[in-house]
């Protein structure tokens, strides 16, 4: 039995290169519908329609910032409710201890700086950011990503992921260049 | 797209036009009997509906301003019911004229003994801002704000109508170069608009906030309008094809937005009075915390801030069309009872009557009467009859502007 050796690269996936907008486009409608699940698109600007064409669900992050906001809300208030009436009782101008509208403005910052911090935070943590190297970087001339050119990677995680068949699919596509990566 | 003789836009434009001015024109003929006939409660009534269509204009004039100087791709669909809705600021002006003819039955300053003074010339506070409240220079203050925004809202019309002729883009750059001094003007004469017409009401109080508080209803009425009359619109072409999804998207991160912001200005006044807590600023809640005007402040710290900030937070809500045209319609509803909040308390507490016991007695009105009801009906259909009137003459989306990338696509489609 063959040991597989944990040094040697294994492939991350095929990458198919394009000039324009439109061929990445058509090329991920494509992919789908051949029946590719696990896939990925490079741009330098958004393309309007590629996140439905490769089928991406909406990010989870709202929910994620109204549930750290909420927890800001409850913290702020619940904060100075057990300062101002558990803690440290204080007669201020005769008003009751549970006074609420003095609360409103750290509430309201507390609110304000737990969602903030969770926007930032999840949106690292759901990109898998921060990660010092992407196998994708392997593909050769990539530095276009960020320039004119756009790119479609079919990876090996895929069910259906064989080396040769995507090769050829993807050259069916019209793309500038079709290459295998690795993950090292 | 069907043309048939029911289903056809510009025709059915004339016919609510001419339904809303008659449906309008007959509210106002009850109203001004009203007051002809003397009857108390007039006043306030009269004063609620007018300030809801007053904000209809002024929130026309002041989405002009934001767009020219902002240029987003979200003004474009709202230019032409903005400047619609800014021209008619001038016959507003002039239905303005029944309180300017009633001053000393809905101001208590304004109240004179037989000699021509006020009767308040011996209150401390109020005697000391005789100076600016009195009759010679309120009705200075209302002519010159008539002729400012009148004027305004006339060179954003004409200057967008030679536009559209020529598709020019030295028009274009006038708009952009009188959108930031209007939008200084702006606020400058709302504050000073909201110190005179609303709260002179209790002269004795007063609030550097008020203006904006004011502004921000200005700004929720035409949002919300304007999301109902463009999801309207958006049945026939060319709206249909350029009121997209991110468009939409678009107005409702505004009234969200715009939401947050009549809070903020509300909670920012409320939080300093409350800690101060002192007589002559602490009236004003001790007014709208009385019982009866409780409920209404509960209805509208509910309803709108709590209900339409947790509903519009949501992209999904902002995203779906007929969502956000109940919500925004809901919204414009509750400008109504947002003015109501404003006007009567100042005029029917007990406190403002031991204060102003003259005045109690020269106004007299109670708390709530139908014509608080009738009055910002007739009103809002007498400002969508003359809205439409404007509306009508131009095309209903600003094509020929160089700007509106969209532009080129509907004219192509379209010949």
């Amino acid at each position: 039995m063959n040991m597989e050796n944990p040094l040697e690269p294994k492939t991350y996936g095929v990458v198919a290169e394009f000039a324009d907008a439109d061929s990445v486009l058509a090329a991920a409608n494509k992919a789908v519908e051949a029946g590719y699940t696990v896939m990925d698109a490079y741009s330098p600007v958004p393309v309007h329609g590629l996140d439905a064409a490769l089928g991406r669900k909406p990010t989870k992050l709202p929910w994620m910032v109204f549930a750290g906001g909420l927890t800001g809300c409850l913290v702020g208030f619940g904060m100075q409710v057990w300062m101002a009436h558990v803690d440290y009782p204080w007669n201020v101008g005769g008003r009751p201890t549970i006074s609420w509208p003095a609360f409103i403005p750290v509430t309201f910052e507390l609110t304000i700086l737990f969602s903030a911090l969770t926007t930032v935070i999840g949106m690292f943590a759901l990109n898998g950011l921060p990660r010092p190297h992407h196998p994708i970087f392997n593909t050769p001339d990539f530095d276009r990503s960020a320039i004119d050119h756009y790119f479609l990677c079919i990876e090996a995680a895929d069910p259906r992921f064989n080396e040769a068949d995507v090769t050829a699919f993807l050259q069916e596509l019209g793309p500038e260049a079709v290459n295998t990566i690795t993950d090292a | 797209m069907s043309t048939t003789e029911t289903d056809y836009l510009p025709a059915k434009l004339k016919d609510m036009q001419s339904g809303a001015l008659l449906g309008g024109g007959v509210g106002l003929a009850v109203l001004l009997v009203c007051w002809f006939a003397g009857v108390a409660n007039f006043y306030q009534a009269y004063l609620i509906g007018w300030l809801f269509a007053f904000g209809f204009a002024m929130g026309g004039l002041l989405i002009l301003c934001i767009h020219n100087l902002a240029h987003g791709g979200w003004g474009f669909l709202l230019r032409r019911i903005a400047e619609a809705s800014a021209m008619t600021i001038t016959p507003l002006m002039i239905l303005f004229l029944p309180i300017m003819f009633s001053l000393d039955r809905v101001y208590p300053w304004a109240i004179r003994d037989a000699s021509g003074v006020s009767v308040y010339a011996t209150d401390p506070i109020v005697g000391a801002k005789l100076h600016y409240l009195n009759h010679s220079f309120f009705w200075l203050r209302y002519l010159i704000m008539a002729v400012i925004w009148s004027y305004g809202a006339r060179l954003f019309w004409t200057y967008s109508g030679k536009q559209d002729e020529t598709g020019d883009i030295v028009w274009r750059q006038k708009m952009r170069f009188i959108a930031g001094p209007m939008a200084l003007i702006y606020i400058l004469t709302v504050t000073i608009a909201s110190v005179d017409w609303l709260m002179s009401l209790e002269p004795q109080w007063f609030s550097s906030i008020y203006g904006v508080m004011l502004a921000s209803g200005h700004m929720l009425t035409m949002l919300t309008f304007g999301i109902v009359f463009l999801c309207w619109l958006a049945k026939w072409e060319p709206v249909k094809t350029a009121f997209t999804l991110t468009r939409q998207h678009d107005l409702g991160k505004l009234l969200f937005a715009f939401v947050v912001f009549w809070t903020y200005i509300q909670v920012s006044q409320f939080i300093i009075y409350w800690h101060a807590n002192l007589p002559e600023e602490i009236t004003w809640y001790m007014n709208r915390w009385s019982p009866g005007f409780n409920a209404v402040s509960w209805f509208l710290i509910s309803s709108q801030f709590f209900v339409p900030f947790l509903v519009l937070l949501s992209q999904t809500t902002k995203k779906n069309r007929s969502a956000l045209v109940k919500i925004a319609a809901i919204l414009l509803g509750i400008r109504v009872v947002d003015l109501f909040w404003m006007v009567a308390p100042s005029i029917n507490m007990p406190e403002t009557r031991e204060l102003y016991p003259v005045a109690t007695r020269a106004m007299s009105g109670s708390g709530f009467s139908i014509l608080d009801i009738l009055s910002p009906v007739s009103f809002g259909l007498l400002w969508f009859g003359m809205f439409l009137y404007y509306f009508r003459q131009r095309p209903i989306l600003p094509v020929n502007d160089p700007y509106f990338s969209l532009g080129t696509e509907i004219k192509e489609a379209q010949s």
